[in-house]
């Protein structure tokens, strides 16, 4: 831990302490501070809790933030822990994504992996998923199987007498009960007597327990778990502070079981007192969480409930109609929450029916204007709406430019038969006599009084909205070879998301990127045409997101996110996706019909090591720039080094054969090889008209084979071949072994796909350097154009760029 | 009665025979609060007092737990028939403000000031190092004598009144020329509501959880509080009349011992009252030596 990291983590843990000054510094200490770099992961998640803890959530948050190289479980349970940060700050949506990352970062068979499906699990339920609450669950008692964790186990206990109330299932229930107070005690064991979470154990299985006395009808037994709820509710609010949203969900559970008792037992005074303290707990719980949060709402809700509850225990006092006197009672928020539900539940209901090319109508009324929204679905089956908006002045419509709708506006008969609305929404506000007088009569079009802007509520509702037709990532795919023994490439779909899918669905997908120009891979979402004629594969792929990257050549795992409708985030990429500028059919038009596969190659360097250091260092200089641009290449490349020099023919000179320095080695290996050639002790009895270049040619005849590649045979050197017979005419002595370079040469020249190339000495000789050098030749002293030497023997190719992902 | 934080008083007078004793007040819908030294320091076994409210109502209570070593003590009022109480307790916070909404009398004055440390270990008198608050006094009184036991709340006035703790001593103002002490410093300690509730074992989560239904079945022990006598079933009562007889054989011991000159009446009383805390007190009869 670096010595700034762990000054923030002893302030964070003072301040969380109550200290406000060193909450103070802890601010501007962490002011510029890189929090993925700093500090080993458990420190960082420790750091996390305590931010958040203090209210910095977004600091927390930075702090879990998966380092470089924080793959697998390490990053995964950094991906949980800010899951459930998420998951309490209300953003549940943020939650299930992070929870959803998390599963597919881990393993199976870890307690992880069982942790996180728990979450899953209690997460679903939280946001009233019942359904889906009940798979996760089951996942996750599959997955815990032997793996023991106590703190899983009281979140799956909760989690299952949770789904169990809900469908109203006693035997389930009291099931649940049990285990949770089994699984409470090990928790309890575990962490002991005093610690916070222990404490929010205790008073959840109050809280179940309160809760199936209730639907027993015990009164005997509700008292029991009220006295263990207060005690559970004062000790968390004396540990934590009464702000707490622990000890604020706490302190309302207490309030809600005294409320429902009291009034169960017909204790008005109580049932007052809690319906008091519940308001209480509500504004608070609001302060503490703010309005928009989940908590903060079902507070809300609850101490509505509480007011109609009590209302519902006493006799109206005159002519007021009891349901509007407690409509009037219930809190502004939780008015507008209701009717909001209301209205996102109708807007999803029509979504629902909405298929095709048929649209629907919703209006919305305010003090001053009137929205006609036109909800229709677009070729991926993605909800659109367009809004058209009619002002009013002095209670009329003010005139304005005609539209398909602005007669209807005027006439309630036509607006009811052409715009038809299938409801509308109004504000409380006092309408102009011009939408008064479109409103319907009773038992026809549905009306909705709601604060919230329509618009606000059809975005939403578009947002929540399930896929109608599959989401794919369009990926080139190979396909098995034809005749020609190459593979056949095509660009099709891989199934991302299926239809029914929904926002914060994730789906992973391992691809392989290959190289692309400047404008990267196309990571391109599409849907296929809805023929149902069609085999799958043969229905054309629309393009719904196209974006792209200039992505380094490699594999990558993508985890896919669908944050709404029409949008998916891609993540695991090392740089950001961006638009793509390129049309669909252009980038249709670059996908290659068949893979261009490099075959491997065998360069054999041949290298005369005659004629002293600095011609041989010449020498060694362009061979050593040839094999490195071979092998930037990037094809599969073996180099082999054969050294030679003049046969001994002097008395008591030593004839040395050619010499293998490397064979079908790497390149770098080749290249070190050729510098060891350096510096060696020459005899000043050396013949010195030629070479035993037929000799080495013999040796790489012999040792060539197919399968270290396609051969290309590279010398330098100037000096001609020992004949195999005396040349009286150039005066050379013959080879003593008698090869014959010519004959060696032509045996070479008849392999398959062979290539010669020659880095000859200024004043070479011979004839048989013309032929070394037919495919490519340059001279040592001269520049040599290394790239078209490289290229006259086939060791730079032109890349092929993929400008999709290539899934196996 | 209705009794509620912000409305009438959760306070309360508790007096013996009627003679006053001290102040403490509702920390649960069945439990009193209060400083242990109020109840005087012969307090050794379970004693009935009388527990009397703001609204003057005086209701029967009983000595339930005691901390000396704390100067803590808890007196149960069963027939209170007060639902929860909901209070809010706080965790108070340095520099805040804070008041005693409690006075001995109406010829006392009120007492407030502000949270100076928290939280700090304070040495009680007892012996015991507890989790405390130490508090600035804003009204020099020179001794705060029969305000110990009352509640310390929040003082300020951003809505809703909060319990930080329970008063119990007033730190004395040394004289290091005769090295004597008297209660005359402004500085006053409260014992933390953290500090209460880990105190006592009726507060313990093991002891909570054998008190909800859940634990009625199966291995779980069977409730001790709202759920009957335990001294009604044969085996409960057998562990009892043990404890008790192992009590009795102990405290002669100090009799004993005392006799013999080998400890002071001080250290005999102390040692007598952990044997009956440890004793005849302790919900967990069955598993101390």
């Amino acid at each position: 831990m670096s010595e700034m990291f762990g000054e923030i983590v002893i302030t964070a843990e003072r301040a969380v302490a109550g200290s406000e000054a060193d909450k103070s510094t802890l601010a501007q200490l962490l002011d510029g501070i890189d929090l993925v770099g700093a500090g080993e992961p458990e420190d960082r998640a420790y750091l996390a809790v305590l931010l958040d803890w203090l209210g910095m959530s977004e600091q927390a948050m930075l702090a879990l933030r998966p380092a470089g190289g924080e793959h697998g479980d390490r990053g995964a349970g950094k991906r949980n822990l800010a899951g459930i940060l998420s998951s309490g700050h209300g953003d549940y949506e943020r939650a299930y994504e992070l929870f959803g990352r998390a599963l597919a970062d881990t393993g199976d068979g870890t307690s992880l992996r069982a942790k996180i499906l728990a979450n899953l699990a209690a997460l679903s339920l939280l946001n009233g998923e019942v359904r889906a609450a009940s798979a996760w669950l089951a996942q996750a008692n599959d997955a815990c199987g032997q793996l023991s964790n106590v703190a899983t186990d009281v979140l799956l206990a909760s989690t299952e007498f949770g789904i169990a109330r809900v469908r109203n299932d006693l035997p389930g229930m009291r099931e649940a009960v049990a285990r949770l107070n089994k699984a409470t005690r090990a928790r309890v064991k575990e962490l002991g007597s005093d610690h916070p979470l222990s404490l929010t154990a205790v008073a959840s299985l109050a809280a179940a327990d309160f809760e199936l006395a209730a639907t027993e009808e015990s009164v005997e037994n509700q008292e029991r778990a009220i006295a263990v709820l207060e005690v559970a509710a004062h000790r968390l609010a004396a540990d934590l502070g009464d702000d707490h949203p622990q000890a604020l969900t706490c302190m309302e559970n207490l309030c809600v079981a005294d409320l429902r008792l009291a009034l169960a037992s017909g204790r008005m005074d109580r049932a007052r007192r809690a319906a008091s303290a519940l308001e209480s707990v509500s504004r608070h719980m609001a302060a503490a969480v703010g309005e928009g949060h989940p908590l903060a709402r079902e507070a809300a809700a609850n101490a509505a409930s509480a007011r109609l509850d009590r209302e519902d225990g006493q006799a109206p006092d005159s002519g007021v109609d009891p349901a509007d006197e407690r409509l009037r009672q219930i809190p502004v928020t939780a008015l507008s929450r209701l009717a909001d539900n209301e209205v996102r539940n109708a807007l999803s209901h029509e979504l629902g029916l909405l298929t095709g090319n048929s649209t629907f109508t919703v209006v919305e009324f305010d003090a001053g204007a009137a929205n006609i929204f036109k909800v229709s679905r677009d070729e991926h089956g993605t909800p659109t709406a367009v809004r058209w908006e009619y002002s009013y002045e002095d209670g009329v419509l003010r005139a304005g430019e005609p539209d398909q709708w602005s007669d209807a506006m005027a006439d309630p008969e036509s607006f009811y038969r052409h715009v038809a609305p299938e409801f509308i929404v109004r504000t409380p506000d006092h309408l102009p006599s011009g939408l008064r007088n479109l409103l319907p009569g009773p038992h026809e079009v549905p009306v909705h009084e709601c604060v919230t802007p329509l618009r606000e509520l059809l975005l939403a509702a578009m947002k929540e909205d399930p896929l109608v037709l599959g989401y794919e990532l369009a990926v080139i795919k190979r396909v098995p070879a034809d005749y020609t023994g190459t593979e056949g490439l095509v660009l099709t779909g891989q199934p991302l998301f299926p239809p029914g899918a929904k926002q914060g669905d994730f789906a992973r997908i391992d691809v392989t990127c290959g190289p692309t120009d400047d404008e990267g891979t196309v990571f391109a979402v599409v849907t296929r045409e809805p023929r149902p004629g069609l085999p799958w594969q043969a229905r054309r792929l629309r393009p719904l997101q196209v974006q792209a990257a200039v992505v380094p050549p490699g594999s990558y795992a993508l985890t896919a996110v669908l944050t709404r409708p029409g949008e998916v985030r891609f993540e695991g990429l090392p740089v950001p996706l961006g638009d793509s500028r390129r049309s669909w059919d252009y980038l249709n038009r670059l996908v290659p019909d068949r893979q261009t596969a490099q075959a491997p190659v065998h360069l054999v360097c041949l290298i005369e090591v005659c004629g002293g250091d600095d011609l041989l260092q010449q020498r060694i200089y362009r061979l050593e720039e040839l094999i490195s641009m071979a092998q930037a290449n990037g094809g599969p490349l073996r180099v082999s080094v054969i050294a030679y020099g003049a046969h001994g023919v002097a008395w008591m000179v030593e004839d040395k054969p050619p010499e293998i320095w490397a064979w079908a080695a790497s390149g770098d290996e080749a290249i070190n090889a050729l510098r060891g050639l350096l510096y060696r002790r020459v005899d000043e009895r050396e013949y010195q008209d030629a070479a035993q270049l037929e000799c080495a040619l013999k040796l790489v005849r012999e040792r060539l084979t197919a399968a270290d590649g396609r051969p290309v045979i590279v010398t330098t050197g100037g000096r001609p071949a020992h004949p195999p017979r005396l040349d009286e005419e150039m005066q050379l002595i013959p080879c003593p072994d008698w090869v014959d370079g010519t004959s060696e040469f032509g045996r070479l020249l008849s392999l398959p796909g062979i290539k010669f190339g020659a880095v000859r000495d200024p004043k070479y000789r011979g004839w048989i350097w013309e032929q070394l050098g037919q495919h490519a030749a340059a001279t040592t002293d001269d520049a040599v154009d290394m790239e078209s030497f490289a290229e006259g023997l086939g060791l730079r190719m032109a890349t092929q760029t993929v400008p999709f992902p290539v899934i196996k | 009665m209705a009794v509620e934080l912000g409305g009438a008083g959760y306070w309360v007078n508790i007096s013996r025979g009627g003679t006053r004793l001290g102040a403490g007040f509702l920390l649960t819908g069945c439990y009193v609060l209060t400083a242990h030294h109020c109840l005087g320091a012969d307090v050794l076994k379970v004693e009935d007092v009388e527990v009397e409210f703001e609204t003057g109502d005086v209701l029967p209570g009983r000595v339930h737990r005691c901390s000396p070593a704390a100067d803590l003590a808890l007196i149960d009022v069963p027939k209170s028939g007060i639902g929860p109480i909901i209070p809010r307790a706080d965790r108070a916070r340095v520099g805040e403000a804070w008041r005693n909404p409690y006075r001995p009398s109406l010829s006392h004055a009120f007492l407030s000031g502000t949270v100076d440390a928290v939280p700090v270990a304070y040495k009680c008198e007892g012996g015991d190092s507890i989790e405390a608050m130490q508090l600035g006094c804003v009204q020099d009184l020179g001794d705060y004598a029969g305000y110990s036991g009352s509640p310390i709340e929040s003082g300020g006035s951003d809505g809703g009144r909060k319990l930080f703790g329970v008063l119990i001593e007033q730190y004395p103002e040394h004289y290091p020329d005769n090295g004597e002490s008297r209660p005359a410093s402004i500085v006053l300690f409260a014992a933390t509501l953290s500090e209460v509730f880990r105190r006592f074992d009726c507060f313990d989560l093991g002891h909570l959880i054998n008190l909800l239904p859940s634990s009625s079945g199966g291995d779980a022990p069977p409730p001790r509080e709202g759920g009957g006598n335990p001294l009604a079933g044969g085996s409960a009562r057998k562990d009892v009349q043990a404890h008790i007889a192992a009590a009795d054989a102990k405290i002669e011991a100090l009799d004993g011992w005392h006799k013999r000159g080998l400890l002071d009446e001080q250290s005999i009383t102390a040692l007598k009252l952990r044997v009956i805390e440890r004793y005849l007190l302790s919900d967990d009869v069955g598993e101390k030596p």
